[in-house]
């Protein structure tokens, strides 16, 4: 279920990176960095399910 | 009385699908359906070729803009999508020999890839919705031009292929990482590190080696559902854009569209496409050819480790090279497209070029063998990325790239000849492999129609390509119709080798209904009879 939601949330992420960065490299890098790692993140917590 | 027999019965016997067990049932609804949607694809394609060699009445500009929208959709999610994640949901518990963790979340994984790529194919088909798969901003919402039911259309249906997506991603990565029934506790944890390539990375550090656990070809799937998984993310993200400009539209609120800047969301789009581009189509492409090697040798791959860790490299490669989309951009910083854009995009050439060795050494090794389907056509997948991948480094070069960036170039020498030669003939290639496997058996109705296949395809492929690219190098733009025959030469030729795929693909498919049978394949569709996890009856296992 994390799973799910950690998807969710980073789907919300990237609609609001869309709004805000602009023209900004550096926040366009940590917003791919953010979503490799949470999606990565989100995989781990499938092993962590009971 | 002989034919109509074989076609509703099939080939000796056909497919007996009362003995079939639920997995191999479930692989089979997502190949059939994948090869019917690459069929619908190809179609669209042939009806565009025909545009381009001369006007047509009955397709007019709009719909040949909605064709060319819902074309790559059909052909990517679809097909490649459903005969991909078919394939794989039946490979990893066959490797790991586990249950699938779900066979109901696999049963809906088909159901809404498929279900959601008609949908989406129906925003075109009816209401012409057209603002091509890349989506640029703000065309998709530019409701002036579209109307917002073909938009919402567009957005539901690719939202359920999301959805199915990540349960499918969800499926492979809870079955590599459970523990069934009865089982001794799986180590959940050092499963999933093997399976993405922690171990591996961290051996690499090591003095004491700690053994893999995961299975090359598993690892390969593993590494390549991450990267479905985050273009969904992407993909999902820019459905909830669309939506929230559509609806703001239809409840009268102003959305300003310079909210969004074009560049920054050509950026994030594109970098989710190329984790489709060269997360799916490379990883899962160099993980296919391993299994096939193996599995067509019945030896060890050569040089495991090294494919190993490429596969690794390559994934992370693949979430750094979107930049060579944007090499024409004045707007693009100018760093990201010499490191993203030329220098990592680069390094694909080291990647795949070390898959390919690999795939033919251990093939080579394993001389005297018989030229099978699987083995013909596993070469010819091979050569298409050897012609399509050196052809993209070409273009992703700032030099060239203002020659023949947005020409047939891009979409022919490149994209076609990657995804029909090198994508479509490596999926030919396992499934000719499987067919035994997935059925118990059922025997090929003719040989000779799946040698025509082979050539036809691979002779039209990349002659299409071929002369799509020559057309672009003398100036032909992509997304475009040119009504006074400046290119008919090339197009015809496009045409004549494009009639050749869709032939290669009518041929496969009457093949494929005979050895079958339409009671066979219909019964696919149908619940199983036996009541067991295991991938194939315990007899052929055994």
């Amino acid at each position: 279920m994390q799973y799910f939601i950690i998807i969710f949330v980073l789907v919300l992420a990237g609609v609001g990176a869309l709004f805000y960065i602009e023209d900004n490299d550096l926040l366009l890098t940590i917003t791919f960095v953010v979503v490799i790692v949470g999606f990565i993140f989100g995989v781990s917590r499938i092993a962590k399910e009971k | 009385m002989s034919f109509v027999n074989t076609l509703l019965n099939g080939h000796e016997g056909g497919l007996k699908h009362e003995g079939l067990t639920p997995m191999q049932k479930i692989a089979l609804r997502f190949v059939v359906l994948g090869v019917l949607y690459y069929g619908l694809a190809a179609l669209e394609g042939m009806m565009m070729r025909v545009v381009e060699i001369t006007p047509v009445a009955a397709i007019d500009d709009s719909h040949f803009f909605s064709i060319m929208t819902v074309h790559p959709m059909v052909g990517i999610f679809g097909s490649t999508y459903m005969i991909v994640f078919g394939a794989f949901l039946f490979l990893v518990p066959y490797f790991m020999k586990k249950p699938i963790f779900s066979l109901k979340m696999a049963n809906a994984s088909w159901m809404l890839i498929g279900g959601g790529t008609f949908i989406m194919w129906l925003a075109g088909f009816l209401f012409s919705y057209a603002p091509l798969y890349t989506l640029y901003w703000p065309l998709p919402v530019d409701l002036a031009q579209f109307k917002i039911v073909g938009g919402l259309f567009y957005v539901v249906g690719v939202a359920l292929i999301m959805v199915g997506t990540f349960l499918y991603s969800y499926n492979v990565f809870k079955t590599i990482m459970y523990t069934p029934e009865g089982w001794d506790k799986q180590p959940s944890m050092e499963l999933f590190k093997d399976a993405i390539g922690f171990t591996g990375l961290i051996n690499f550090f090591k003095r004491r080696k700690t053994e893999h656990i995961v299975d090359l070809p598993v690892a390969a799937i593993s590494r390549g559902t991450i990267d479905v998984g985050l273009n969904a993310v992407v993909i999902t993200a820019a459905g909830v854009l669309l939506l929230i400009y559509m609806f703001g539209t239809m409840f009268g609120v102003t959305m300003e569209k310079t909210w969004v800047d074009a560049l920054l969301y050509k950026n994030i789009f594109w970098w989710g496409l190329d984790l489709i581009a060269d997360g799916l189509v490379l990883i899962f492409v160099a993980g296919t050819w391993y299994i096939l090697a193996m599995m067509i040798t019945g030896k060890d791959l050569f040089m495991k480790h090294v494919a190993r860790a490429a596969l690794f490299v390559e994934m992370v490669v693949s979430w750094t090279v979107w930049s060579h989309h944007l090499m024409s951009d004045q707007g693009q910083s100018n760093v990201l497209k010499v490191l993203s854009g030329e220098m990592v995009t680069a390094l694909e050439l080291v990647t795949q070029g070390l898959a390919v060795y690999i795939t033919l050494v251990t093939l080579a090794k394993a001389r005297p063998l018989k030229m099978t389907n699987e083995l013909k056509f596993l070469l010819g997948g091979l050569l298409g990325f050897m012609l399509a991948v050196p052809a993209g480094i070409i273009q992703a070069d700032l030099g060239m790239n203002r020659v023949l960036h947005n020409t047939q170039w891009i979409i022919g020498s490149h994209v076609h000849v990657a995804i029909l030669v090198g994508l479509t003939m490596t999926l030919y290639a396992a499934v000719y492999l499987l067919l035994p496997i997935l059925t118990n058996g059922a025997k090929l109705w003719s040989q000779k129609l799946a040698t025509a296949h082979f050539w036809l395809h691979l002779t039209g492929g990349i002659g299409m390509g071929s002369f799509m690219g020559m057309a672009g190098i003398d100036g032909m733009l992509r997304r475009s119709i040119y009504v006074d025959g400046e290119y008919s030469t090339y197009m015809m030729l496009a045409g004549i080798c494009g009639a050749m795929l869709l032939l290669a693909f009518a041929l496969f498919l009457f093949n494929i209904v005979m050895t079958f049978g339409v009671k066979g394949l219909i019964g696919i569709y149908s619940p199983a009879k036996t009541d067991t996890s295991d991938c194939v009856p315990a007899l052929q296992e055994a």
